[in-house]
């Protein structure tokens, strides 16, 4: 009785399996051009993520050589030229994070 | 992945994946979601390059886990259509097993869907569920005697339902 009841169930499963028609699942070149899609704008994410961290190391590192310069020794001069170096890259990556940021 | 090599892949496994998610929510806007979830999570993982057979076990998994994180959230899936209101019109034997699946539990559901329509060995179940394959025996084990209450004629099981 126990396995008539199991061979009707799984029979009736399986029937039910291919009663659907092939209609009713999403065509492959949907799911395909969604997924590009979806894939690209998180590659653009993950980068636009990366540049902010990039920015704000610079501007870290730029406050870091701006402080050496003004309260180390005379031999840490050199500092001055490091510091302006580093600020004119990370105003310029800041700035391009920011346009990129309001265009998209 | 080019777009050939996932056509060819999604030939073979979109239907039986759809048709798991859809009978075990017993809703077709959840099977399209997931679907499209789980093929978009395959291709963003580093598993592209996976064998047809380890790629669909891999996708049934991100399809139990999207299922899982669905019941887990509340959701209110899957059909509690009484069994008169179906058996009036209808005396299916496919629609009979489909509303006896429906009474079962989530995970019960995905197990004898997993065993009995694609015919998983215990070990496909349990990389296909992220259960240990001890675990699988005994659920289905269990699932099938829940699943068999229901099919018993009335009066084999003194009106009582698992």
């Amino acid at each position: 009785m126990e396995d008539y009841l199991d061979q009707n169930f799984s029979e009736g499963l399986r029937r039910l399996a291919r009663e659907g028609s092939s209609d009713e699942v999403p065509k492959a070149a949907e799911v395909w051009s969604r997924s590009q899609f979806r894939l690209r704008y998180h590659s653009h994410k993950r980068r636009h993520r990366h540049a902010s961290t990039v920015s704000m190391a610079m501007a870290a590192s730029y406050l870091l050589l701006f402080l050496l310069w003004n309260l180390g020794p005379e031999s840490l001069k050199i500092g001055i030229f490091l510091s302006i170096a580093v600020g004119v890259i990370s105003a310029f990556l800041l700035t391009w994070m920011i346009r990129r940021t309001v265009r998209g | 992945m080019d777009e050939s090599t996932f056509n060819a892949l999604y030939a073979d496994t979109a239907k039986p994946l759809w048709n798991y998610v859809a009978r075990v929510s017993g809703r077709n806007d959840i099977a399209d979601d997931v679907l499209q979830e789980a093929f978009f999570r395959f291709l963003r993982s580093s598993r592209t390059g996976l064998s047809k057979v380890e790629a669909r076990l891999y996708l049934f998994r991100i399809a139990t886990n999207l299922l899982n994180d669905i019941w887990r959230r509340g959701e209110d899936i899957g059909g509690c259509e009484s069994k008169e209101a179906v058996m009036e019109s209808r005396f299916d034997i496919a629609l009979d097993a489909g509303w006896v699946l429906q009474q079962l539990k989530p995970r019960a559901r995905e197990l004898l869907w997993l065993a009995y329509v694609e015919g998983m060995s215990h070990s496909e179940i349990a990389k296909a569920t992220g259960l240990n394959r001890m675990s699988v025996r005994i659920l289905l084990l269990r699932a099938r005697r829940q699943a068999r209450a229901y099919l018993e004629p009335k009066g084999e099981t003194d009106g009582r339902l698992p």
